[in-house]
């Protein structure tokens, strides 16, 4: 149809119908939709100027307080701020990072947390930033696992033992910022004699790099301990983890960004990242298996955020039963 | 799908892009022939083309050195933002020029 108006307007140039007056037809009326088209377009330009100036450094707090009855007493209460997709080499203020990395900070939490994409393809990136992340510390550590960016996939290297020294060398990036990288492995956290265990898989997402390994990840941890699971990709939740015949009480992933874009009102909630992911942003529960889609503390490609904005997120565990807090 | 898939796709939008411009500069023409000062209704005609398809070439011909050992910069980054600001307010323009195209071509039958 578009090819039929547009082929009518060339033809339109040459060739005039009998009787046709020689002026354009309805010269006023086409100034006048021309208007209310430069009005129109206007919205979309003005937002997406927005979002690449403002937008993509406006950090929100997403807080999240979850109910289990298996929580061990020592953690009720305990917090957790969890960042993700930090894509350092796409950053272009160091001031307004840093806003971000204070609001974090500010949180005070038990337990910090980072899902991955430190980087967009090479560890070189996050340097000017160690010195900012670095400062996000918590009582209990900071713990952090590889998304699917990081391992370099997406750029060309001279040769492969130049693209693994590169992983080498990010995974000593993640120690400089004192984050302990989990890679298919876990640790136990201890408090007031009681314990969870912590898992961190490498990526598995579904159209990306699969090495993550989960059952790896759970050796040696207890069946009946609390776990909480670092894996990037919300896919790995959605075909492994929640149909996993161990119990993962908590998943907390990233990876999607919202795609930097969309709409998230107490009625309304649509990204375009929708229709790749079904579970693209927030909370999900199934079955008391609970997934957290962080939307990403940085950006890639766009150079900006519309309507999903950068997040950092504050998760409290609670005791209790999580069917009187359907809404926490 | 990174590097040539990518590379294909973006030449399909950066065409549609292009017709966008057309329509367009079409409206912009139509919306700035009654203006007293000529030298201004060139301005914002020609202006929005050379920055509209300026910055599509741009982003093409960019598009090539972001499967370098630097991956996408900052920079690139930039340029394929404002491709795609540019790109999502032609289409907003050019869906309204399109409907008041429907409406006066039907008119023009009768």
């Amino acid at each position: 149809m578009i090819s039929a108006v547009f082929f009518y307007g060339v033809v339109n140039h040459f060739v005039k119908p009998k009787g046709a007056p020689a002026k354009p037809f309805f010269p006023a009326r086409r100034k006048f939709i021309s208007e209310v088209a430069i009005l129109v377009a206007a919205v979309p330009f003005s937002g997406f100027l927005y979002g690449m100036f403002k937008g993509k450094y406006d950090y929100k707090l997403h807080k999240q307080t979850l109910y289990f009855d298996d929580l061990p007493e020592a953690f009720d209460g305990f917090t957790i701020t969890q960042i993700s997709d930090i894509h350092s080499g796409s950053f272009d203020n160091t001031a307004a990072v840093q806003r971000g990395i204070d609001l974090a900070k500010a949180q005070k939490s038990d337990l910090f947390v980072f899902t991955g994409d430190l980087v967009n393809n090479a560890e070189w990136e996050i340097k000017p930033y160690i010195n900012h992340f670095s400062q996000l510390r918590a009582p209990y550590g900071q713990f952090s696992i590889l998304g699917n960016h990081d391992y370099g996939d997406y750029i060309h290297w001279d040769s492969e033992t130049e693209k693994a020294t590169n992983l080498v060398k990010l995974k000593e990036r993640h120690k400089e910022l004192g984050y302990r990288l989990l890679l298919d492995e876990n640790i136990e956290i201890e408090k007031n004699g009681q314990k969870l265990s912590l898992i961190g898989v490498q990526n598995w997402g579904r159209g990306f790099i699969q090495i993550g390994d989960l059952d790896k990840a759970l050796n040696g941890v207890d069946k009946d301990a609390f776990k909480i699971l670092l894996s990037h990709d919300p896919t790995h939740w959605e075909e492994k983890v929640r149909y996993h015949p161990t119990n993962i009480h908590l998943t907390l992933a990233g990876h999607t960004h919202g795609a930097q874009f969309g709409v998230e009102t107490a009625g309304l909630r649509w990204s375009p990242v929708q229709y790749r992911y079904l579970d693209w942003a927030g909370l999900i529960n199934e079955k008391n298996r609970y997934l957290y889609v962080n939307r990403g503390f940085g950006f890639l490609a766009f150079s900006g955020r519309l309507g999903i904005w950068p997040e950092i997120t504050v998760i409290t565990l609670k005791k209790g039963d999580n069917q009187n807090h359907p809404k926490a | 799908m990174h590097g040539g898939g990518f590379f294909t796709i973006f030449l399909i939008i950066a065409a549609i892009s292009l017709l966008f411009d057309w329509y367009v500069f079409a409206g912009l023409k139509t919306l700035t022939k009654e203006w007293n000062f000529i030298k201004l209704r060139y301005l914002v005609t020609f202006g929005y083309l050379f920055v509209t398809v300026g910055v599509t070439l741009i982003l093409l011909l960019d598009f090539k050195t972001f499967q370098t050992a630097k991956g996408m910069t900052p920079l690139h980054e930039w340029i394929l933002s404002i491709f795609l600001t540019l790109l999502f307010t032609k289409l907003f323009f050019v869906i309204i020029l399109f409907l008041g195209d429907i409406g006066r071509f039907f008119l023009w039958r009768r």
